[in-house]
């Protein structure tokens, strides 16, 4: 028998995201596992002389990061917060390079991830965050499909 | 809450097949879910002239066949028999295509699959059946890494 402690849910806050998250809150209680929630703040590559005097890069960060609490503090519907034990993460940098670094941070049992987020194209089959996660990854990964997006085998 | 009832595992018999197990019979046993063992018989691309007559195909198959029967026998733990419902599959094809066609056949919910099988090279992050079972599944995809194949970041 295997043991799953600690689930890692990586969101975008996309709907594929969201749809992903009702199988992270049921695995967590199936496991009685604690949920880890990360969001990954993308470096920007904005130019010194475009944004940063007008409008600091520091500033914009600062702003995504309030947001992304926002959304974090909403995420959870409030039936499970009593259930299952849930840590927020929010960090900055390459998407699918935090979420492998933080599944060895925190000795992540599972990752369930979804297969498209906010820059998946939807007529490509996986996106490429969660295909470098389920590559790269240390832990077992779930990949879960929005079920708009089912591949069909060409006749 | 999501209803997990029909569990696939894929198997070639392999260490790291065998080491996926562990999840699929876990899954299955918490979810009250049935597993459905899956064994592709892989298509063997012979010329006619080369084997055809000496020792024909079909015989080959029918070895292959009795083979996995065998070994399918095995696969799950005496344990775990009593406790799970289970049911074998034994088909011939393109292995990623036929677990994609169990899949949608027997209304799987999930699919635990191991990411090296047999033609798995151990320098390579991904196998190939893997990659393609989780690209095009019609459901979640479980993908167990061997402990051995850690991705080591340079």
């Amino acid at each position: 028998m295997i043991t799953v402690k600690k689930i890692l849910f990586p969101t975008d806050f996309s709907p594929c995201a969201k749809h992903a998250l009702t199988y992270a809150l049921s695995l967590a209680t199936l496991f009685k596992a604690k949920l880890y929630i990360i969001h990954v703040i993308p470096k920007m590559n904005i130019p010194i002389s475009a944004g940063g005097v007008m409008y600091p890069t520091l500033k914009i960060y600062k702003d995504m990061e309030e947001n992304a609490k926002k959304k974090m503090h909403h995420l959870i519907p409030k039936r499970f917060l009593d259930q299952i034990e849930v840590e927020n993460i929010i960090v900055r940098g390459t998407p699918y390079v935090e979420i492998t670094k933080n599944a060895k941070k925190y000795n992540i049992d599972i990752i369930t991830i979804a297969t498209h987020g906010r820059t998946g194209i939807s007529h490509t089959l996986i996106g490429s965050v969660a295909e470098k996660v389920v590559r790269k990854a240390p832990c077992p990964v779930l990949t879960i499909k929005h079920p708009e997006h089912e591949f069909v085998i060409p006749a | 809450m999501i209803n997990i009832k029909n569990i696939l595992f894929p198997t070639d018999f392999s260490n790291c097949a065998e080491h996926a197990l562990k999840y699929a019979l876990s899954f299955t046993e918490l979810c009250n879910a049935k597993l459905y063992v899956l064994h592709v018989i892989a298509d063997l691309s012979i010329p006619v002239g080369l084997g055809g007559s000496v020792y024909p195909l079909s015989k080959i198959y029918d070895e292959m066949e009795q083979n996995a029967k065998e070994k399918m026998k095995h696969v799950v733990p005496m344990h775990y028999i009593d406790k799970i419902e289970t049911e074998t599959i034994i088909v011939r094809g393109t292995p990623f295509l036929e677990i994609i066609n169990a899949a949608k056949k027997y209304t799987i919910d999930l699919i635990t699959i191991a990411t090296h099988g047999y033609t798995g090279l151990s320098h390579v992050f991904l196998g190939s059946t893997a990659e393609k079972v989780v690209r095009m599944a019609p459901c979640p995809v479980l993908t167990i890494k061997h402990p051995e194949h850690e991705f080591v970041k340079p």
